[in-house]
């Protein structure tokens, strides 16, 4: 599903290169559910921007669902990100001046699907994510566990291969975060590939595997089930 | 993405911020409206002035004393010129074949009174053949009696408008009014027929050319008025005219006025005036459109998540393009709309105000205002909108 062959994302910062990733070797297959960790400034973001193709490798080769994504260019990457990718993020990232119906519409709007059926398909999902009495609520009006429903719903609404998640409970508090993990592991369950980035050991768990990173490099692989605590996580690899 | 779906994207953007875009609107309708306004002024203008003009015909020609180009302004600068005198007029029509009839004209203003009612008049002393020249038709009465260039009987024709003021309920025909200290009879009252060359004909008093001559104590014509035989070439005219003039006056120190050295004369200053108006309107649209393009950076910047969230979903930058454009183009066709509105109420109620000014709003400069509202928005709105899409998606959505 995602290769990533020698992947580097190098950016000018002054006079001095920064290597935020560098050489990422790695593959995730269709349904795999996986987790990125590592502490801050550890290349987590990027690696999940490259991989959702809203940032480019400055090296290697990045494939998806068998297609080479190099060198495609602004409007090749948004048509990859339309057909293939769902992005949720930790600050929900709503329009907050549409409703929720509004925001799961949006990335039809973009890909010219016809009002009608926009207005039901955003609907049934909203009801799959339990929304069906918030669809013409602004986010303003809405609980952060809610706003990140809607969120996932826009993120689902394309059907798309792969759901990124960037630290996606990283704003709520444990029962709605739950309560979007769950949701997130429903949709696993029905055959979404899954990568979610976090520091949360609890959210970490629940996937296959975990990537741990360090300073841009992929330190180690273990399983989610490992993920016991992070001391034992982000600690050395046993030789 | 259809044109529902950006203008929906784009309205509901803009009445976040309805102030701004109120403030906005009207910098751009006051700049379409002066654009409306005025041009719609200017044409008017045109269309009242050659009004003005066109019952003169192609075939009257004007003769005014001293000497300029014919250009139809000032006559009487350079040079001291001989009197026009009736001799004048009358060797005018007989010696030239292509001069139908020349009417000495002599115009004066007076207080023209019936008892208590008195009011200035501009008065006209002519002979009976003006009635030809200009066709005038007359109400009831006769017009001024023929074969009186010299005598001058004291009968005046008055214009219907006046005739009224005067003699509100007694038919004026046959009744004595005053000229000034001349008592005078009516004998005639001329057929509504507006305003022309700035004279009211409803209001003009005509009398006997003698007994104007002698009323303003002048011994020299204010015009002669010529009408060409039919078929005539109006610059062969002209040119004759000229050569008897220099030759009875030893010298060129008359000036032949045609209706269309007129028109041109005033068609250029219309024009100069016109593109002085548009200059002050095309200011004030620029001033406008820096105000579109100021709000719709604002507006971009404050919205870099957005576009970052936009491009993350799958928009294209040319979709992102439209949508901020489709915001600057809403702005400046609602403002180009209103200013199109007001500036047509305006015009409306100048010609309310002035009913003889033929005010009207032409289907082009509608036209013209819109399309320029809507060049405006595109113009001033596509620097902000292609910022936009220049946006990096990783930093857009960390909203900087």
């Amino acid at each position: 599903m995602i290769e990533l062959e020698g992947v580097g994302k190098a950016f000018q910062v002054g006079e001095h290169q920064v290597h935020a990733l560098a050489d990422i070797d790695e593959r995730i297959d269709e349904g795999e559910h996986v987790s990125i960790m590592g502490p801050s400034g550890s290349g987590k973001s990027t690696l999940l921007n490259v991989i959702g193709c809203l940032a480019e490798p400055t090296s290697g080769r990045l494939s998806l669902d068998g297609r080479d994504v190099s060198g495609l260019g602004s409007d090749g990457l948004a048509h990859i990100r339309q057909d293939l990718i769902g992005f949720v993020f930790q600050s929900y990232q709503l329009i907050s001046r549409l409703d929720a119906l509004g925001n799961v519409e949006l990335p039809m709007i973009f890909a010219g699907v016809p009002r009608g059926e926009r207005i039901e398909r955003a609907t049934e999902l909203l009801r799959l994510v339990g929304l069906e009495d918030r669809m013409h609520h602004r986010p303003n009006e809405m609980s952060g566990g809610q706003q990140q429903r809607v969120a996932i719903a826009r993120a689902i609404i394309m059907n798309p291969r792969i759901l990124l998640a960037d630290e996606p409970t990283g704003n709520l508090d444990t029962q709605s975060g739950n309560q979007i993990l769950d949701l997130l592991d429903e949709l696993n369950d029905k055959g979404l590939t899954i990568i979610v980035v976090t520091h949360d050991p609890a959210v970490a768990r629940r996937s296959d595997r975990i990537l741990i990173l360090r300073d841009g490099r992929i330190a180690r692989r273990v399983s989610g089930s490992e993920a016991t605590d992070l001391a034992s996580l982000f600690g050395e690899p046993a030789t | 993405m259809t044109l529902p779906d950006l203008i929906r994207l784009a309205f509901t953007a803009l009445v976040r911020h309805p102030l701004r875009a109120g403030l906005t609107l009207l910098g751009i309708s006051v700049g379409i409206g002066s654009v409306a306004l005025l041009t719609s002024l200017g044409e008017s203008a045109r269309v009242y002035i050659e009004a003005q003009f066109a019952f003169l015909g192609s075939d009257i020609l004007v003769i005014l004393p001293g000497r300029t180009e014919t250009t139809g302004a000032m006559p009487g600068i350079g040079g001291a010129p001989n009197d026009l005198t009736l001799d004048d007029a009358l060797h005018l029509e007989r010696t030239l074949g292509n001069v139908r009839v020349a009417v000495p004209v002599v115009l004066g203003t007076e207080t023209v009174s019936n008892g208590e009612r008195a009011r200035q008049c501009t008065v006209m002393s002519t002979v009976t053949e003006m009635q030809e020249l200009l066709e005038l038709d007359l109400v009831s009465g006769s017009f001024l009696p023929e074969g009186d260039m010299e005598r001058g009987a004291p009968v005046v024709v008055l214009g219907r408008k006046i005739a009224r003021e005067l003699f509100p309920d007694v038919h004026p025909v046959g009744e004595n009014i005053r000229i000034g200290d001349w008592r005078m009879r009516v004998i005639g009252i001329t057929e509504t027929r507006g305003t022309h060359l700035g004279i009211d004909m409803d209001e003009l008093v005509m009398i006997p050319v003698a007994t104007g001559l002698r009323m303003f104590n002048r011994t020299s014509l204010s015009r002669i008025m010529a009408r060409l035989t039919s078929g005539t070439d109006a610059a062969v005219a002209e040119a004759d005219i000229l050569a008897l003039m220099t030759d009875r006056h030893d010298e060129l120190d008359v000036t032949v006025v045609t209706p269309g050295a007129i028109l041109g004369t005033v068609g250029g200053i219309l024009d100069a005036l016109a593109a002085a108006l548009a200059g002050i309107a095309a200011i004030s649209l620029i001033v406008a459109g820096i105000g579109i393009m100021n709000v719709m950076l604002v507006s971009v910047s404050e919205r870099t998540a957005e576009v970052g969230l936009y491009l993350a979903v799958g928009a294209v930058r040319r979709q992102v393009l439209a949508i901020f454009l489709t915001e600057a183009v809403l702005l400046s066709l609602a403002g180009g709309l209103l200013g199109l509105g007001g500036g047509m109420a305006i015009i409306r109620l100048v010609g309310r105000l002035y009913p003889e000014f033929p005010a009207a709003t032409p289907a082009w400069v509608t036209g013209a205002s819109l399309t320029l509202a809507l060049v405006v928005g595109v113009g001033f709105g596509v620097l902000p909108a292609r910022g936009a899409t220049r946006l990096d998606p990783v930093t857009a959505l960390s909203g900087n």
